[in-house]
Parts: structure tokens; C-alpha cells; sequence
């Protein structure tokens, strides 16, 4: 093996020119796919991690319909013209059993979930109409993003699942009525303290004024013809992916028999669009290493080649097949791990170029663990494409026979 | 126990479905220490002949046997072990590899038979210098006259010491004094009955060195 690495080494210097073009090749092609791959899997990363924040999301009720006014017969509200539990503006919905959020955390695909109490309600003082949103502080993972958070808050504080008779609302609605942290909101006829603003950010759902659970489901039951207890209208659902919420949904709607499920976010196509940016990427990648191997076996060939004469004579004094073959072998898996090694570094180089240049921000996790594991398996594949692009080659050179090639010159 | 034994040897090449018989019904033996010339005019099948004793061209017929092993039934590799060991070829043409020196053409029958590089260059060097070379060790073979180049393929072929030489018009392309020069050197080998040679020549080798004389012709090989 050394005495083959060594001719091959010598065979490389002797025909310098051959091979900083077969080295220039392969610095071009590893550090272009370096580059290419580097830039293309942060971006499809950084489109995953925004589908996945707002793709993952859904909400599920029961609509109400004419034919069956309401689920929940005993429950009705005192003003059904103005006033009812309701999911989308204009769908008004019936009650659920809160155990059904049990069986929906049951679902693969689901990773939280919450149930949500959406009440519209005419102010009794001025008239006006609003909406109550009962929620639960504890359910942390699925109200985040779904619905509100302590981040959320603008002005003031978040509220514990232990406060009770406070209020938090909606920066919109509170511009509207010019509520303040310190404000009163009247819901039912009981006036209920503001203690935190939030920002109208894009959710599954809203309301104006949100209420801790066992405080929505006192001031409901006020507006009701019975008590609401151990019920919900609408479920906030998050599940464990963009690309898993379609199935999620499916099956939320199958547990619940005649509810709907609604992901305001519009994921589906997103997810579509992301699993053909990665085939994209897969398919040029596969077409670029199709092509350095086509390129780099051309030119072996050609070596091999214009070498003829020389394989023979080296034949005809007494070098074996497989020392020919694997001298041709070792010659380009020399060149490739030159090319490869420079043009990964290089590729790494332009990708880090690239970053600054358009002010991007990688976290340093990717620069650490995924950018070094790109190189390594592109610098590697580099090689494997340099010994496969000789192969063919070699095995020409090595069944080369003598006699016919000394005889002919 | 003869070192070579050529027993009915023939061949014939097969061109577009045409028969052309080389030669046929080859037979002789050759002990160490024996020159054989073999004559004949150009075409006449000597190069080939050589080519199926060295194992690098397969006999359509017949057997040959070196040191009682039959070569035409060895496999390809242990014929290339031969040949970077106990057979020694001598081209007609020299068939130096240009890009490399004179050294590293010698060297090059020594290489992946595990001996060390130090090893391999100072045996080189100790041949080529006998042979009047030592200051043209890295000079490539363009860099050489006709003779030298001549000299350097004299030393690639002796620096295994080889048993058997086969040498192909070895002075076919030098001047009468290169000529006498290069005998000079392959002489002292055969006499000293360790080393056997076989030259193929149409006329440019002096016949009086050899032993017995042998002239291919008409697909038959004569003994004179």
C-alpha cells in the first residue's frame, strides 16, 4: 500500500498540471455544495422553525346549528340575540365536556392542549358588545402561542391560576374603551380589576378580556340559564409539527364527531412548499454529484488514456493488475481528498462570507454541530465520488494487455 | 532439468473472423548459460514468440515450461511475478516511461515487492553506475543519447537478476558501437552460466555470440 501511495503521489507531481486542474474541480464542486447546502439548510430551517411555530396550531369546536339550536339544552343565554358562546365571528358554538381535552392530548400528533371559553357579551352599562375569554394559566405549553402568554404583556402582569375577580385585556379593545392597568371591566354586572395589557399579536383565536377559568365560569353561568361547570366550547390544540397538524386535525375532528377543527394559520401549502424546497435541494445536490463524478471519470479517463503505453510497459516488467488498478484508484482518491479538504474549508469560508454579507444570524449550535457534520459528509462524498469516478478507469488500465499496446507502438 | 521447454507452441490471431497462423509445431530447450538467437525477417513472429516465453501474450497451442512450471497455465499475476523476477525483457524499442528518470525507470521492477525505497534507489544507482550512469541517475530518458537510454533499459532488466533474458532486436536501433557495447554488458551474465538469454533479431545481432541460431520462417522455427 505505501509503494502504491507513493507512485501515485510521484505519478500526481510528474503531471502537476493534470492535477491542479483534477484538484481545481473538486474545490470547486465540494466548496460549492458546502456553500450551497450551508446557506439552503439554514434556510429551510429557519422556514421550518416559522411553520412549525405558527403551522402547528388549530382550534376545534362544535358549531351550532338552526335544526339543533343547542347541545346543551339547559344552557342558554338569557340575551341568545345578543349574547352566546361562539368560535369564529359568526359561528356559534355548542358546549363540550372538558374531558374531552383528555382525549385529545391522547392523539399521536397532539402535543397540548387547552380548552378555551368564548363568550360574546352585551356591556350592560353602554351596550356594547364584547367578548370573555375563560382560559387556564396552567396549560402554559398550549395557551403559548395559541392564545396568550406572559410575554404577551404590554403593560402590567400575567395572571396566576390561583388570582381570581382580575382581568386581563386585549391592547385593541383596551385602546377602544381606554382601559389601563388599574381599569375596571364590567362583565355581568360585577366589575373586574385590570391587571395586564396584552399585544394583539396573530393567534388561533381571540377574545377582548381574558379571565382565569373558575372566574369565566361565575360570570358565564350569570349570563346563562344554568351553570357552566366542567365545560368548554372551543380546544386549543398544538401539535408536534407543521407537517403533522393536517393528520392531528383530522382526528380531533373524527373524536368529536360533528366539529370542525380551523388552523387560522394557512400551514398546509407552507408545509407543501417546504417538502419541495428539500427535494429541490436533494435533487440538485444529487445532479451536481452526478455530475462531478461524470466529470472527474472523463477526466481519469483521459489520463488513463494518454498513460497507455506506460501501463503496458510497467505491465510488461512485472506490475500486477491490481497495483495498476490500484495505483489509478489511489492517483484521483489523492486529488479528490485535496479538492474535497480545500474546497469544504473554502465552501465553509464563502458560507461564513455570505452571513456577514447579508447580516444573518446563526445560532451557534448550527455553526457548531450541523455546519462541521455538512462539511464532513459533503468532503466525504467528495471522496467517495473521486475513488467511484475511477473505478471504471482503473479496471481499463489494470485489463490493459501489454503485448497488444507494445506491439501497436 | 532445462530452464526453458517449448513443446508444439503455436499461435494465431484471429482477425474479423480471418485465421492467420503466426507460427506452429515450436519446439526447443534452453539451458543457463545458452544464448539462443532466433532470426527471421520482420513480421515473421519473433516479437510474438518472446511475448508468449515472457507471459504477456497467450499461445493458441502447445506448452512452455520455465524451471519445470508451465507457464501457459499460470494466471496472470504469478506470470507478473515472473516477470519482475526471474525474466528479464529487454524491448527493441527500449520502452523507457519518458517522465521518468533513469533511476526511477529502474526502480520501477523493484517496487511492490516490499523492499524499502533507500534499498530500491541505491540498488539502482549501484547498476546504473556500473554501467557508466551514475551521473545520469535523475536525467530523464529524453535527456539521454540513443545508447544511454539503451543502457538504462539493460539495467531495468538486470537489477532482479533475472535467470531468463528475452531481448527483442536489443540493438535494432543503435549504431554498431552502441551495439557492441550493449553485448558487452549482457555477455558477462550468460557466460558466468547464470543468466539464459533468447534474442530475437532480423540480422542486426552479432550471431557469433550465440550459442545455437534458430530462424523463424514460414511459421516454422529451424534450428541452424
Amino acid at each position: 500500500m505505501p509503494d502504491i501511495l507513493e507512485s501515485a503521489l510521484r505519478e500526481l507531481k510528474r503531471h502537476k498540471w493534470q492535477t491542479v486542474a483534477g484538484v481545481a474541480g473538486y474545490f470547486l464542486a465540494c466548496g460549492f455544495m458546502v456553500a450551497m447546502v450551508l446557506m439552503l439548510r439554514h434556510d429551510l430551517q429557519a422556514k421550518n422553525a416559522t411553520v412549525n411555530y405558527m403551522g402547528n396550531k388549530f382550534l376545534a369546536y362544535a358549531p351550532m346549528t338552526i335544526a339543533d339550536p343547542a347541545s346543551s339544552p339547559d344552557i342558554r343565554p338569557l340575551d341568545p340575540l345578543n349574547e352566546g358562546f361562539f368560535a369564529e365571528p359568526n359561528v356559534s358554538t355548542s358546549l363540550l365536556p372538558l374531558a374531552m381535552a383528555a382525549q385529545i392530548a391522547r392523539i399521536v400528533e397532539v402535543d397540548a392542549v387547552t380548552p378555551f371559553l368564548l363568550y360574546r357579551l352585551k356591556n350592560s352599562q353602554d351596550g356594547h358588545i364584547f367578548s370573555v375569554g375563560g382560559v387556564k394559566p396552567a396549560d402554559r405549553h398550549a395557551l403559548r402561542g395559541t392564545l396568550i402568554n406572559p410575554d404577551d404583556v404590554i403593560n402590567g402582569v400575567f395572571f396566576r391560576s390561583e388570582d381570581r375577580n382580575v382581568v386581563l385585556v386585549d391592547k385593541s379593545y383596551a385602546d377602544l374603551w381606554n382601559l389601563k392597568v388599574g381599569s375596571v371591566v364590567n362583565i355581568g354586572g360585577t366589575l373586574f380589576p385590570v391587571i395586564g395589557v396584552l399585544s394583539s399579536q396573530a393567534r388561533v383565536t381571540r377574545a377582548d378580556v381574558y379571565m382565569n377559568w373558575p372566574d369565566a365560569e361565575a360570570a358565564l353561568s350569570r349570563r346563562l340559564t344554568g351553570p357552566v361547570r366542567d365545560l368548554a366550547n372551543i380546544f386549543l390544540v398544538e401539535t408536534s409539527g407543521a407537517e403533522t397538524t393536517a393528520s392531528a386535525m383530522q382526528k380531533v375532528q373524527q373524536l368529536m364527531q360533528q366539529g370542525l377543527t380551523r388552523s387560522v394559520i394557512c400551514s398546509l401549502p407552507a408545509v407543501k412548499f417546504l417538502g419541495l424546497s428539500q427535494n429541490t435541494l436533494k435533487l440538485v445536490l444529487l445532479l451536481l454529484a452526478v455530475l462531478v463524478l461524470l466529470i472527474s471519470m472523463n477526466s481519469q479517463w483521459s489520463s488513463v488514456a494518454a498513460r497507455r503505453h506506460e501501463i503496458a510497459i510497467l505491465k510488461a516488467i512485472g506490475w500486477k493488475t491490481p497495483v495498476i488498478f490500484g495505483q489509478i484508484v489511489a492517483e484521483s482518491f489523492l486529488v479528490a481528498s485535496a479538492g474535497g479538504l480545500s474546497g469544504a474549508l473554502a465552501g465553509f469560508g464563502v458560507f461564513r462570507l455570505l452571513v456577514w454579507q447579508l447580516g444573518a444570524t446563526f445560532n451557534a449550535a448550527y455553526l457548531a454541530i450541523n455546519a462541521p457534520l455538512v462539511i464532513l459528509i459533503i468532503m466525504l462524498l467528495t471522496v467517495l465520488a473521486g475513488v467511484a469516478a475511477a473505478l471504471l478507469p482503473a479496471w481499463r488500465a489494470a485489463t490493459t494487455r501489454p503485448a497488444d499496446v507494445l506491439r501497436s507502438s | 532439468m532445462a530452464l526453458v521447454k517449448v513443446d508444439n507452441l503455436s499461435r494465431t490471431f484471429v482477425t474479423r473472423g480471418a485465421e492467420t497462423r503466426v507460427f506452429s509445431d515450436v519446439s526447443f530447450e534452453l539451458e543457463t548459460g545458452e544464448l539462443l538467437l532466433i532470426t527471421g525477417r520482420s513480421g515473421a513472429g519473433k516479437s510474438t514468440l518472446l511475448g508468449i516465453l515472457s507471459g504477456l501474450d497467450r499461445a493458441s497451442g502447445g506448452r512452455v515450461f520455465f524451471q519445470d512450471v508451465e507457464l501457459t497455465a499460470l494466471p496472470l499475476n504469478e506470470l507478473a511475478d515472473l516477470r519482475a523476477g526471474r525474466i528479464g525483457m529487454i524491448f527493441q524499442n527500449f520502452n523507457l516511461i519518458p517522465t521518468w528518470t533513469a533511476s526511477e525507470n529502474v526502480e520501477a521492477v523493484l517496487m511492490h515487492q516490499g523492499i524499502s525505497k533507500a534499498d530500491r534507489q541505491a540498488r539502482a544507482a549501484a547498476l546504473l553506475s556500473d554501467l557508466g550512469l551514475g551521473e545520469r541517475l535523475h536525467h530523464l530518458p529524453s535527456e539521454l543519447s540513443v545508447g544511454q537510454q539503451q543502457r538504462v533499459a539493460v539495467a531495468r532488466t538486470l537489477v532482479n537478476e533475472p535467470v531468463l533474458i528475452l531481448a527483442d532486436e536489443p540493438t535494432g536501433d543503435v549504431d554498431s558501437e552502441t551495439a557492441a557495447e550493449i553485448t558487452s554488458l549482457l555477455m558477462p551474465r550468460i557466460r558466468s552460466g547464470k543468466t539464459a538469454m533468447i534474442v530475437a533479431s532480423h540480422g542486426l545481432f552479432d550471431a557469433s555470440l550465440a550459442t545455437r541460431v534458430a530462424c523463424l520462417k514460414d511459421g516454422r522455427l529451424v534450428m541452424a
